[in-house]
């Protein structure tokens, strides 16, 4: 999938073969915006790869049943015990070779006495009282579970929560675009996904004048007749009369809009059938799930129907409202999220497929990274690339573990070393170089917003500092992380302590905190429980607890803060009124946080090498770095919506992190030496499909950053900042540099947030214009000490500066029909000096210098 | 051309038939009305007359105009007036008289392709439904009403509501109380019926049916001979219906708007007769004619309450826009807008010398000059919205969700009294001064009936024949 797209217009061409003659004939001002467009084009498509994942409708394929060596039906018997229950079967059938597969759509289901229960799709409802069973025939196999019907005599209570809310959120009234907005829609507002069933009592039947239910005659409720368009509803028709979700609503209401007594039953979780993990092979790419929700009088109730559905990735599965998962073809991994309520599971599926021609062969593994992305990959029949070149790798290092390009030196160097470890050495030199800890320094300034305008322009050196050195001296990223969010004191003399300068509030503190250290998003949980998770309010001010005692004053030197906590100061949980207790997820309630400064009790907890969370997000954002993409992306969203590509290759690098101390380097040493960091990033037929599995390398376009350097780098020019010392690179800068057109277009931060994505990667026209005609690549090509004029004063041949350039800007010699063009291009009737200067402005241009490959 | 750009729902199938005609040379396209009239069968049996009024128009209103409507024009096409129905010209009219096979509106209805069928999304008509749109189309699809631009909802003939239970299942909010001149009566909103109790004892005195499934308001005429019920079905029908007082004879029904009546009101000579509506639009009716005298379509959301100015010349009204507004009624035209409530607007009354009050979701009672629609003083202390107001010549009585009707005296506006019913939502007042009674009616079904004299409470009961016991 990710091939570069050439900029030149004959996209056909190999990559690598720099067609000079026409990139050199449209040097012409006239004609750049011509191809400038051309151009953004091109990036275009590189970006749309990541856009990709359009919904295919979903095509129920023939299920090729085969000869099972037995069925599995779910569940093991089926109680119907009043006139609203209904269930869902299963059935699965098992495999000599151990394979599963859904039959439940091929299965005949018929009821040994038919008159005690229907049964359509594997779903039953109660006809009339009796005992039975329920047969099962397929594939020349037979099961049977019994089926009980009682108490058809009184209809069950219709719960107002577990009822008549879960049918709105079902049928998605209660839903963000709908009545569910916080002003909700034409006049009628629910609380979102029901998380406030208060508010929902009020508007369903009190709110103008009881005009939207009748309890007299429900079929008549406005409730209904609305979503059912028998009167004008501008969201148009949602709801039919045979649905579940129809027969609850109306059921409630009829019953006389009754709100469940404090007493009541509460679920107290869902589970689902089948187990999550299953792994579905083609044509076989559905699987009907069955879930359940148990509530807290040892009672469960088929909810299949009336549980939310959404699957990670329309482009792998999508899912109908009955709970069958419908897989498109493709091969990958999904997670179908179920959600009933505030409770929510995930049930991941892999969706294999026999590929034609496929035969496994890979380079060799060189540790666990490549056995488990290689498992993976062998799974879903995709092929491992070749290993890049030597020149694609000291490249790639260069650029992932210190920012910058090699020098022309240092590229023939390492070129011309012969030695069988030469790249693992140069990895092990790479990451002590001091570029490193500034380079590193970079990207945590951008989650940690180290910008001038929060911390002040002196604040912002030292906090930067603090950040080269911990980078500098290796410090674990545990210790790295108590230290910052346990700092107090001056932010001059303890710069760690800017972490609560830049996170000015409470509320902005837990959100970073579980942004940065937890990969949650928990923004959504501020005013609501997250409509398709399982953070709920409660949880967001409880984290808010931890850091509500923080207290941040100004000192009477200029722009220094203090920052110390108080020893009072509770947080209180807007909605409810109540004051929250510090909490933490999956640690719950923090004890102990009662008498001691309460960011201690959490960070001790948060960097415990057993926390699920810490070494996972660390390592996946590490990962990520090396790799373009997050095993989970984007790096600072886990849930379990949005399930790892590779859960075991995640697991095995969070193991491996916090089993060496939390030591950063030893990860990247790790990925760094894998085959499959070094695999090439050339797709071919076996693996082009693939975008989440790592099975060849992912092109991207350099960072604003990087890019800014290599152009430096090339021409020899180096760039000035502000008043920050010479040779100080974009790669190392302590904070956004205003005014800085070039960074600007390519998407340098301007660190306001901590999210990811505040570093855009959409191509913008403007950065094709600075690329073509820019003021700053000109001024640099035409300067008069740059390294082109420098080597032709020193009277350098033709083809040395030409082969220095190629080096410089894409760490390998011209190969000779690329030298044989430019230097007929430079021996041509033009201007020497002009003709070279064009060589240099095309290898800039090129997608092998701008793309990280 | 017309028609294809306002029936845009039709351009589909109008491409179709518009194929078949232009291979055809000009002369047959003249003939084919010829053509198609002599080729068509006429049946005996079809000659029963069809009535657009009372056999079509009410299977559009029930079937086509949640889509193709005022609120909701999909594909830019209405239906809610026979001239709506008949646009389009030539071949691509939508109705052609005499040739339901030619007409696309028929069409519509029997094509076997479920992305053009219509109703869309729902079963199709019934066949006897269908049949009848043929054969009124055959007949020469002609309109025997009284204006091809009323509304459906105005030209049909008044529907007869279903009758109310015997004996109600459930208590239903009173929304809508009111005691007769002589304070001996108490009329009270049923389920579709009116029901009229005895003041003192709360004793039912009679039922009056007829009525669509929600009141929400109650007036009598100054001789208290007339009834009035501001009533409908909520999303669908709005209607005023006028009843002899004591035999319970239907006498008039007034408009029909698009959806309920949430007011109607006399004015003060008795000789007009106003219904705000939730469909945003304000009617006003000759009282003893029942002739439509001027529509006000001014507010953006549901009307929820209108008052006449002492003098007769002008109307307050309330709105869930959040506004309120105050017309001449001369001329229709707003002569302020109150914007000071920043919540929705549930009542409204005129007080004396230049005052409005309004009462609505901000918990606040704002008292505002007609004139200019400056903003005079609040009246605060509720603990829930307000809905309904009143006012006396002393006094101003309003009713609250916080349970509680509360007498403020008047000018001074100071909180005179508080009539609690405990913490039931109080939707509906009434107050009888020469009596000395107020009269709230509650979600729950109750209704309160205190003295203004002590304060004291003289009667409780629950409105709902057949139930004695409220509900929740």
């Amino acid at each position: 999938m990710s091939r570069v797209t050439n900029l030149q217009p004959n996209s056909h061409r190999p990559r690598g073969r720099l067609p000079l003659a026409v990139m050199l004939r449209h040097r012409a001002p006239s004609l750049c915006l011509l191809f400038a467009w051309i151009a953004l084009g091109a990036l275009c498509a590189v970006a749309a790869e990541k856009a990709e994942g359009e919904a295919k409708p979903a095509r129920l394929q023939a299920i090729n049943v085969g000869r099972p060596v037995r069925l599995e039906v779910h569940p093991l018997a089926i109680t119907l015990d009043s006139p609203q229950r209904r269930a869902q079967v299963v059935v699965t059938g098992v495999y000599a070779d151990g394979s599963v597969q859904d039959l439940t759509r091929a299965a005949t289901l018929k009821l040994s006495d038919a008159r005690v229960a229907s049964v359509a799709g594997g779903w039953l409802a109660p006809l009339r009282e009796g005992k039975t069973d329920l047969l099962v025939k397929v594939g020349g196999r037979e099961a049977k579970i019994s089926v009980v019907v009682a108490n058809l005599g009184a209809a069950e209570t219709v719960s107002f929560k577990y009822g008549a809310l879960a049918a709105l959120s079902k049928q998605g009234c209660n839903s963000g675009g709908c009545h569910g907005a916080p002003s909700g829609k034409g006049g009628f507002a629910l609380s979102l996904a029901a998380f406030d069933p208060e508010v929902d009592k009020v508007a369903l039947v009190r709110e103008h004048f009881n005009r939207r239910v009748d309890v007299l005659e429900p079929a008549a409720s406005l409730l209904l007749r609305k979503p059912l368009v028998e009167v004008a509803h501008r969201g148009g028709l949602r709801l039919r009369t045979n649905d579940t979700a129809y027969a609850l609503l109306a059921g409630w209401i009829g019953q006389g809009c009754r709100f469940d007594r404090e007493d009541a039953p509460h679920c107290t979780g869902i589970a689902v059938h089948p187990p999550t993990g299953r792994v579905l092979k083609w044509p076989a790419h559905t699987q009907q799930l069955q879930v359940l929700a148990k509530f807290s009088d040892g009672t469960t109730r088929d909810i299949t129907r009336l549980a939310v559905y959404v699957s990670s990735d329309e482009a792998l599965a999508s899912i109908t409202p009955e709970g069958l998962t419908i897989g498109t073809g493709a091969r990958g991994q999904v997670a179908v999220s179920v959600r009933y309520l505030e409770h929510v599971e995930a049930c991941y599926l892999t969706l294999v497929k026999d590929v034609p021609g496929f035969r496994w062969a890979a380079p060799a593994e060189r540790n666990y990274v490549d056995r488990l992305v290689n498992a993976k990959l062998r799974q879903l029949q995709f092929l491992p690339a070749e290993t890049c070149s030597d020149a694609e790798f000291i490249r790639r290092a260069h650029l992932d573990v210190i920012g910058i390009l090699p020098s022309p030196e240092e590229t023939r160097k390492f070129l011309a070393d012969p030695a069988p470890d030469k790249r693992a050495k140069l990895v092990d030199t790479l990451l002590e170089r001091p570029e490193y800890a500034r380079f590193w320094a970079l990207k945590w300034g951008d989650l940690l917003r180290l910008n001038a305008q929060q911390v002040t322009a002196a604040g912002v050196n030292k906090y930067h500092r603090w950040l080269v050195r911990a980078f500098a001296e290796n410090q674990p990223y545990d210790s790295f992380v108590r230290e910052l969010l346990t700092a107090q004191g001056s932010t001059f003399e303890q710069p760690a302590a800017n972490f609560y300068r830049t996170t000015a509030t409470t509320t902005d503190t837990l959100e970073t905190t579980a942004q940065i250290f937890l990969g949650a998003r928990l923004q959504c949980a501020k005013c609501h429980n997250h409509p398709y998770e399982r953070w709920t309010q409660d949880n967001y001010y409880g984290m808010g607890a931890i850091f509500e005692r923080v207290r941040r004053k100004p000192t009477a030197r200029a722009g220094e803060q203090l920052i110390y906590t108080a020893r009072h100061g509770e947080i209180t949980q807007p909605r409810t009124g109540k004051e929250m207790k510090p909490w933490a997820p999956g640690a719950g309630e923090l004890p102990g946080a009662e008498d001691t400064d309460r960011r201690e009790v959490f960070a001790q907890w948060l960097t415990r090498p057993e926390n699920p969370f810490f070494a996972r997000v660390e390592a996946n954002r590490i990962w990520s770095h090396l790799m373009g993409q997050g095993i989970v992306e984007p790096v600072d969203d886990f849930r379990d919506s949005n399930p790892p590509s590779n859960v075991e290759l995640l697991e095995a690098l969070a193991q491996d992190f916090a089993a060496h101390q939390f030591d950063r380097k030893h990860l990247l040493r790790t990925i760094l030496n894998s085959a499959t960091y070094q695999a090439s990033s050339r797709a071919e037929h076996f693996n082009e499909d693939d975008t989440r599995n790592f099975s060849h390398a992912r092109q991207r376009l350099l960072t604003a950053e990087q890019l800014l350097d290599a152009v430096c780098h090339v021409t020899g020019m180096p760039e000035r900042f502000g008043n920050l010392p010479a040779g100080t690179l974009a790669t190392q800068l302590p904070a956004p540099e205003p005014g800085n057109a070039f960074l600007g277009v390519f998407g340098q931060p301007q660190r306001i947030s901590a999210c990811a994505c505040e570093r855009p990667s959409a191509p913008q026209l403007a950065q094709a214009l600075q690329l073509f005609n820019g003021p700053l690549i000109h001024g640099k090509l035409q300067a008069k000490d740059n390294r082109l004029r420098r080597a032709l004063t020193e009277g350098q041949p033709d083809a040395d500066i030409i082969t220095e350039l190629y080096l410089a800007a894409l760490c390998r010699p011209p190969k000779a029909g690329e030298l044989a063009t430019a230097l007929k291009h430079v021996t041509g009737p033009a201007n020497h000096e002009r003709a070279l200067e064009d060589i240099a402005w095309a290898l800039l241009n090129l997608n092998e210098f701008l793309f990280q490959h | 051309m017309r028609g294809v750009e306002t029936a845009g729902i039709f351009i589909r199938s109008a491409g179709r038939q518009e194929g078949v005609f232009s291979c055809a040379p000009a002369f047959l396209i003249k003939l084919l009305p010829f053509l198609l009239s002599v080729t068509l069968p006429v049946s005996g049996a079809d000659k029963k007359f069809v009535s657009f009024r009372a056999d079509i128009a009410p299977i559009l209103i029930a079937q086509c105009q949640a889509c193709h409507g005022e609120k909701s024009a999909k594909g830019n096409y209405r239906l809610d007036t026979y001239e709506a129905l008949m646009v389009g010209k030539g071949a691509g009219r939508n109705v052609i008289a005499g040739k339901p096979a030619a007409s696309k509106f028929h069409q519509l209805l029997l094509t076997k392709d479920a992305d053009d069928r219509m109703p869309q999304k729902a079963d199709p008509l019934l066949p006897a439904q269908i049949e009848l749109v043929k054969r009124w189309i055959e007949q020469g699809a002609k309109f025997d009403g009284a204006d091809p631009k009323l509304t459906l909802a105005e030209l049909v003939p008044p529907r007869e509501h279903a009758p109310a239970p015997k004996v109600y299942a459930a208590a239903v909010p009173i929304t809508a109380l009111a005691f007769s001149p002589d304070g001996k009566e108490l009329a009270a909103s049923g389920f579709r019926e009116l029901t009229v109790w005895d003041a003192a004892s709360g004793q039912l005195l009679r039922r009056i049916g007829n009525v669509a499934a929600r009141t929400y308001a109650l007036a009598w005429s100054t001789d208290g001979k007339r009834l009035a019920a501001g009533s409908g079905i909520p999303g669908e029908l709005g209607e005023a219906r006028l009843f002899e007082a004591d035999t319970g004879k239907l006498l008039k029904v007034l408009g029909a708007h698009g959806d309920v009546v949430q007011d109607v009101k006399f004015s003060p000579d008795g000789q007009l007769l106003a219904t705000a509506s939730a469909d945003g639009t304000i009617a006003l009716y000759d009282a003893s004619t029942g002739a439509r005298r001027r529509v006000i379509a001014n507010h953006a959301d549901a009307v929820t309450a209108i008052a006449f100015s002492p003098d007769g010349k002008r109307l307050a009204s309330a709105s869930l826009d959040k506004s309120a507004k105050v017309f001449d009624l001369s001329s229709g035209v707003p002569v302020s807008t109150y914007i000071g409530h920043e919540a929705a607007v549930y009542g409204v009354v005129f007080g004396e010398a230049k005052q409005v009050f309004t009462a609505g979701r901000d918990r606040k009672v704002h008292v505002w000059n007609p004139d200019d629609g400056k903003k005079a003083s609040d009246i605060k202390g509720f603990g829930h919205e307000v809905f309904k107001l009143v006012a006396t010549g002393e006094a101003l009585f309003s009713c609250s969700a916080d349970g509680a009707v509360r007498q403020h005296t008047l000018p001074d506006r100071k909180e005179q009294r508080i009539y609690s019913s405990g913490k039931e939502w109080l939707y509906s007042l009434s107050v009888h001064e020469a009596t000395k009674r107020v009269a709230a009616g509650g979600f729950d079904g109750q209704v309160w009936v205190w003295s203004t004299a002590d304060g004291a409470a003289a009667r409780r009961f629950v409105a709902s024949p057949g139930l004695t016991t409220a509900s929740n």
